[in-house]
């Protein structure tokens, strides 16, 4: 089944690395710099994944979840960073996230643990 | 005689005093020089207008008064009070018992515990009080008819009198002194304080900061290395295979530098926040074992844990961090272990607290590392450790976070026989508890 996968990351080589990785694994991928362009992909997309990196310029991480849970109530909502120290995973999902991928994105099982966050839902 | 009492109280003020304020010394000085030689005149010059005799009984009356006082303020101001006190209270209680109406004597031991009393009671007062004594002997010798009595009393009570207020007074001086110099004191201690913390706090958000900017150009190299080693962007020969492998081990290495260094910076900082919760040992450490089984296997040694029946059944403690704690001192083991294994034990140890002991058969450390290798970015020198190259943050980030679960650590060590690690963790926080209870009280009131 193919999955459509958001990424909200100003980065563009983790855009790259992401779409990359997803495009390996016959998904769609969709990038996005910000939370405003983010929104805006959601007026036509419906992804179902959505990995939303935790420093974004302007609004942040856990904004952006804010503002985007509302548009895609049906989509998993994972978190990104590579500002992982002690206890980033705990805060991340008590934020609401469903799951933390820390950077740098691992290709070989990143596609993997992403689906089966899916599945479970 | 005058200027042998002042090269006396000139030496002894200089001897005992060296920090005051010198000006001050020379002030005090010239007033007691000034009013033994006033006082000495007067009485000679009393003695003389009222029996014709200048060395009549007046100038010893006032010689005792100041040779008591001297001697009385020299015992105080090295902490000699109390035999005073001891003394003339025996002495005073003794007056009435044998029927003796001593008025000088009585007055004496007044001033005498003005002085004792100086230092508990605020200036003013003692100045009251001295006072005060000085008319109460002649005022009750008047009261009893003995014409001649009062004056005895005054002659020596005055100079006592003025002596002691030139000591007291040069005591609350320079206790005042000393008071402004320790409030000083601490507001430069709070601001020093204020400004390491703030300095910390700049260090630890540099830090986090520089790790961030270092992580996201190394997190692209990771990531393209990834795609390419696992053919995402086409085959590629054996060759060109290894050297990736080979450039994502550095990546590996120096990515866990700069996760160290974040967690230390963390860690220092003050900003980590422990998340309890009650949990089973065997829950917390199985886990890691299953986790790092793999490497243990590699490196074809043993990784075990026993239980000792004594193990508490439930803790209260941060899982993850103390997880975090076990991997990094077993990966280290298993590092500097090429025979035999790497054994944990979990035992129950003293009232309140558990153990887990993490005993390697590797190459030990050389005596008197114990105290080094807490500390950040040390490696204990040694060829066969040096070869093994880590961050050297490992273990510091392990005292931190153990130091925070109020916890502590010791290592046993000899050089090619292995190394034991032993840490020992309340059961639960004195802290926690204390929460608890409170939580408690709030509940019922």
């Amino acid at each position: 089944m193919t999955l459509t996968m958001m990424l909200v990351d100003d980065d563009p080589d983790a855009q790259r690395i992401f779409k990359l990785v997803i495009q390996h694994h016959q998904h769609q991928a969709i990038l996005a710099g910000d939370a405003y362009s983010a929104i805006e992909l959601l007026q036509t997309e419906q992804p179902e994944v959505i990995v939303i990196d935790l420093l974004l310029p302007g609004l942040d991480g856990y904004q952006t979840l804010d503002r985007l849970r509302q548009l895609a109530p049906n989509a998993v909502f994972v978190a990104t960073s590579a500002y992982h120290a002690v206890g980033t995973y705990e805060s991340v999902l008590l934020r609401g996230f469903k799951g933390f991928l820390p950077k740098p994105l691992d290709a070989s099982i990143m596609v993997g643990s992403l689906e089966a966050m899916v599945d479970e839902r | 005689m005058v200027s042998i009492m002042r090269q006396w109280v000139l030496n002894w003020f200089q001897s005992r005093a060296t920090d005051r304020d010198q000006a001050f010394r020379e002030r005090t000085i010239r007033l007691v020089s000034f009013s033994l030689a006033f006082f000495s005149g007067l009485s000679l010059l009393t003695s003389t207008l009222l029996y014709k005799d200048p060395w009549h009984q007046y100038p010893l009356f006032f010689g005792s008064g100041i040779v008591l006082s001297l001697l009385a303020a020299m015992l105080i101001t090295r902490g000699y009070g109390s035999i005073i006190v001891i003394t003339m209270f025996s002495y005073a209680t003794s007056i009435p018992l044998v029927g003796e109406h001593d008025f000088m004597m009585s007055t004496v031991i007044l001033l005498l515990a003005c002085l004792l009393t100086h230092s508990v009671l605020p200036p003013k007062a003692i100045y009251l009080v001295g006072g005060v004594c000085v008319i109460y002997a002649p005022v009750l010798q008047l009261l009893h008819n003995q014409s001649a009595a009062p004056l005895d009393t005054l002659t020596t009570t005055t100079p006592l009198f003025l002596i002691s207020v030139f000591f007291l007074y040069q005591r609350a001086n320079e206790s005042e002194q000393r008071l402004l110099a320790m409030q000083q004191a601490m507001i430069e201690i709070d601001q020093a304080r204020a400004e390491a913390e703030s300095a910390n706090q700049a260090k630890s958000q540099f830090l986090a900061h520089m790790s961030h900017e270092l992580r996201t150009p190394l997190n692209a190299i990771v990531g393209y290395v990834d795609i390419l080693r696992n053919g995402m962007a086409g085959e590629m020969s054996d060759l060109q295979k290894e050297l990736l492998s080979n450039t994502a081990v550095n990546n590996q290495r120096l990515l866990n530098l700069i996760n160290d260094v974040l967690d230390l910076a963390k860690i220092e900082s003050g900003t980590v926040q422990l998340l309890e919760t009650t949990a089973e040992p065997i829950q917390i450490i199985d886990p890691v074992i299953a986790a790092m089984q793999s490497l243990a296997l590699y490196k074809q040694i043993d990784l075990q844990v026993k239980y000792c029946p004594s193990a508490p059944q439930l803790v209260v403690i941060d899982v993850r961090k103390l997880q975090q704690i076990l991997t990094n001192l077993i990966s280290n083991a298993i590092k500097f272990t090429t025979q035999g294994g790497v054994y944990l034990t979990v035992c129950n140890h003293e009232t309140g607290t558990w153990e887990i002991r993490v005993r390697d058969t590797g190459i030990g450390m050389p005596e008197g590392s114990e105290k080094l290798i807490f500390e950040k970015f040390r490696q204990i020198d040694h060829p066969k450790i040096r070869e093994q190259r880590g961050t050297g943050l490992g273990l510091a980030i392990v005292k931190g976070l153990i130091d925070l679960m109020e916890g502590s650590i010791q290592v046993d060590t000899r050089l090619g026989y292995g190394t034991t690690f032993i840490i020992t963790l309340p059961r639960e926080r004195n802290a926690l508890r204390n929460e608890t209870q409170n939580d408690v009280n709030h509940d019922v009131s």
